[in-house]
């Protein structure tokens, strides 16, 4: 029993050391740009992990990971940690109720959520803000997000699963 | 899925949604104050991301001496630093073609700058997902900095604070459409409003718009700020690079080529008190 708590915080422990070098490349900006959109390295990392931390891991995870993003996003308020917190509980309830946690489901949710979040982000930062040519922020900058973010959760996905591998299944 | 949305932990967490969302607000409305858990989570975050910057900084500056050369290095900065001193030479020379007295005004203005106050700030990390080019200054409210400080470099402007927690900051820049400075021609003191669009943005380059038809305002003009409330005036925003006609109306607009390179930018300066400092009447959020 003891073996196996060392065991956890020490998974958990790597999925903190996961989010925190996810954060400082996307806002190093260390990520390659592709015509101007770059990947949300830190919003697929929340869907993932909150498939295995179910809704309350996945909602505190989400809590923590939103409150750096927003420290760091222009005009953000709150924007990402409430946003998060939502999207890894709800992922979190989703896993346990509907879905299996395969591969196909990592890529199904986050396909959901990730469109869901460029969406919410364009609508709060840009066209709720009066921006000119807000479609154009949209199609270029939100949807080259998404598809670029989409493409780079699966690798992500089989990293995470890795490392949780052998955590206990949280109810 | 009912005992979920019933039980105690689903309401702690709407509870712990409503508190966030109620601080935020009250943060907001109290002028530009980012949120205690993200101004939480940055103090936390703000070393990691200096340590990583500068680490990538280095690593960045030994490539480059690797691959090009520590004598182009040199070269290049000195080109800079000519390219710096030349650029105030014409800045100068266009002002002696002026009536005696406004060059004596303008050099009384000139002559205030002792009464600058300069706060020196680090880049620390780029907002990634904001096309125009804002980023976060290790310094905050606890080194003097405020909302609307202007940010500066040897250069010429940069942008303005945005948003203070009492480390950090952020900066919105030159390049974004909610910037908005009261600026003019230095040679045809031709005024109008210098602001960004997406478009301009994604070229690094920003506007000055509001200009009248009959503007004489031509391709390599100096830009300045014109001074009465958010920036000091004569701060040098950029060179005209192109004068182009708006879509909905009959006037025209001057594409500004900034001073400063947003996106290679490092070290900055807040410009935490100048004579004259007021309400922003045309900057700002």
């Amino acid at each position: 029993m003891q073996r196996t708590k060392s065991r956890t915080y020490l998974h958990y422990t790597a999925l903190g050391v996961l989010f925190l070098l996810l954060y400082l490349i996307q806002y190093l900006g260390l990520f390659p740009a592709i015509g101007g959109a770059r990947p949300l390295l830190v919003v697929t990392a929340v869907i993932s992990a909150s498939m295995f931390l179910r809704q309350w891991g996945g909602a505190a995870f989400g809590c923590v990971a939103g409150m750096f993003l927003d420290a760091v996003t222009s005009r953000a308020n709150c924007f990402n940690t409430v946003t998060l917190l939502v999207f890894g509980c709800v992922v979190g309830l989703l896993i346990t109720c509907l879905f299996n946690n395969t591969l196909g489901a990592n890529f199904l949710l986050q396909a959901g959520f990730l469109f869901l979040y460029v969406l919410l982000r364009w609508f709060f930062f840009y066209f709720t803000a009066g921006y000119e040519d807000a479609g154009y922020l949209f199609v270029k900058y939100g949807l080259g997000d998404f598809v670029y973010t989409l493409v780079l959760s699966i690798p992500l996905y089989l990293l995470i699963r890795r490392l949780m591998r052998q955590v206990p299944t949280v109810a | 899925m009912r005992f979920f949305f019933r039980s105690p932990r689903f309401k702690a967490m709407m509870a712990a949604i409503a508190i966030i969302l109620v601080v935020t607000i009250g943060a907001r409305l109290i002028g530009g104050w980012i949120a205690p858990q993200a101004s939480i989570a940055g103090a936390i975050a703000a070393p990691f991301q200096k340590l990583f910057g500068a680490i990538s900084n280095q690593i960045e500056d030994i490539t480059t001496a690797f691959t090009e050369g520590q004598q182009l290095m040199e070269e290049n900065a000195a080109l800079e630093e000519e390219v710096r001193r030349l650029t105030s030479q014409v800045i100068d020379y266009q002002k002696t073609k002026e009536e005696n007295a406004f060059y004596k005004d303008f050099l009384e203005l000139k002559e205030q700058n002792p009464d600058f106050q300069f706060e020196p700030a680090m880049l620390i990390s780029r907002d990634t997902e904001d096309p125009f080019g804002g980023f976060t200054i290790d310094k905050g409210s606890l080194s003097g900095v405020a909302v609307n400080d202007p940010v500066i470099t040897a250069d010429g402007l940069v942008g303005y604070v945005s948003e203070v927690a009492p480390s950090y900051s952020k900066v919105t820049t030159v390049l974004d459409q909610k910037m908005r400075a009261g600026a003019y021609d230095r040679r045809t003191r031709d005024a109008g409003i210098a602001s960004g669009t997406i478009e301009l943005a994604e070229n690094g380059q920003c506007r000055l718009y509001n200009l009248p038809r009959s503007s004489g305002v031509n391709i390599g003009d100096y830009v300045v700020t014109s001074g009465g409330g958010l920036f000091p005036d004569g701060l040098l925003i950029g060179t005209v690079a192109d004068v182009r006609q708006e879509e909905q109306d009959i006037s025209v607009y001057a594409v500004i080529d900034p001073a400063t390179d947003i996106a290679g930018l490092r070290d900055v300066m807040v410009l935490t008190y100048f004579s004259g400092q007021g309400d922003p009447l045309t900057g700002g959020e």
